[in-house]
């Protein structure tokens, strides 16, 4: 375990890596340079590529899946089909930012239709093609209102994507925190630039009903 | 306070949120880098055993005019008695003997001394006439 979104240390194990990222920072390589050179045997570009996206792969990976141990089970799968494929990687052509994102999603919504199956429950598709599964909203309602009690802004904000639906939870991750372009976002999802609008507005618009809610409640902004 | 200023109220506070989850962003562990590296390490030792050796050939010492010269004629020495060799062994192995006898006596037929070694003995009649008389 590592760092938690709140700053602590989750097994009191040093998080240090903004330390390797300003290592990271005096280096111009690209990613394509980097993934040239890790497919000929140089290990320190596969360091300088991990360093310079692990942390936003893992800021994705958890915020969808809610888990940071999950969440670092996603990233280090992601990373090792990034290290098998740099010998094919053809520069200009994706960018590894991108393409580990995509991993990354795809992987992040395996696991959570895993849990669905696991738990037994029942989900359906809603007009934009997201997958929307009453029970968990209603579940995870009771229990994000419930966190949003006793928890910091971050930590509410946390709860509250807990309950948004699936597509739009990465959706509205991945716009509002990791701050990426819609067309971006529609080449990560496989899906449209529209399709993204409605999944990010439609998850804004239960995430604005949730906290506001807790405002009113707690007076907590 | 109107629906404007309400929905207003409602982005900005939702922008404060974002902004707040945005700088408690995880941070991967220690350990999860190290696993990372080490998948990666892996896959560098791997790709690097999966290629083929560009290991350059030796060239052969005498590979002058001369030296192809004298190498191809031992060639073809070495080539002549193993051919002969295998001819010797096939009719040894192979042929029937009569086979086998007939060709030598074809053979030695043609020699003069042969009319000489395999005339007709003589017997104790032809030898001594009178006293068996």
């Amino acid at each position: 375990m590592g760092c938690m979104p709140d700053g602590r240390a989750a097994t009191g194990s040093a998080c240090n890596h903004s330390r390797g990222v300003a290592v990271d920072a005096t280096t111009e390589l690209s990613d394509d340079e980097l993934m040239a050179r890790f497919a000929v045997g140089d290990t320190r570009a596969a360091r300088l590529l991990a360093i310079r996206h692990t942390p936003r792969v893992l800021s994705l990976s958890y915020r969808v899946l809610g888990d940071y141990s999950e969440a670092e089970d996603v990233v280090q799968e992601a990373m090792l089909r990034l290290w098998q494929i740099a010998g094919d990687w053809r520069p200009g052509v994706a960018r590894v930012s991108t393409w580990l994102y995509r991993v990354a999603t795809n992987l992040s919504l395996d696991r959570l239709r895993q849990r669905k199956r696991q738990m037994g429950y029942s989900s359906g598709e809603d007009a934009n093609g997201a997958t929307v599964d009453v029970n968990e909203v209603r579940d995870s309602a009771a229990g994000a209102e419930q966190k949003l009690l006793d928890a910091d802004r971050a930590n509410a904000l946390h709860g509250a994507l807990a309950a948004l639906p699936d597509r739009s939870r990465v959706a509205v991750t991945l716009r509002h925190l990791e701050q990426l372009s819609n067309p971006e976002i529609a080449d990560i999802m496989g899906t449209s630039v529209e399709a993204v609008e409605s999944l990010t507005a439609r998850g804004r618009r239960i995430l604005a009903k949730r906290l506001l809610k807790q405002k009113e409640e707690i007076g907590f902004v | 306070m109107n629906n404007r200023d309400r929905t207003d109220d409602t982005e900005l506070a939702l922008e404060e949120y974002f902004a707040e989850a945005r700088r408690a962003s995880p941070e991967p562990s220690d350990a999860l880098m190290s696993r990372i590296l080490a998948d990666a390490s892996l896959r560098a030792t791997a790709s690097r055993r999966g290629k083929p050796l560009a290991q350059a050939r030796p060239q052969p010492a005498h590979a002058t005019g001369l030296g192809n010269f004298w190498s191809s004629l031992e060639n073809r020495l070495v080539a002549g008695v193993l051919a002969t060799s295998v001819c010797a062994g096939f009719l040894a192995g192979f042929l029937n003997v009569q086979m086998s006898s007939e060709l030598v006596m074809a053979m030695i037929q043609d020699a003069d001394v042969y009319d000489f070694d395999f005339v007709a003995v003589p017997t104790i009649e032809d030898l001594f006439p009178e006293e068996l008389s």
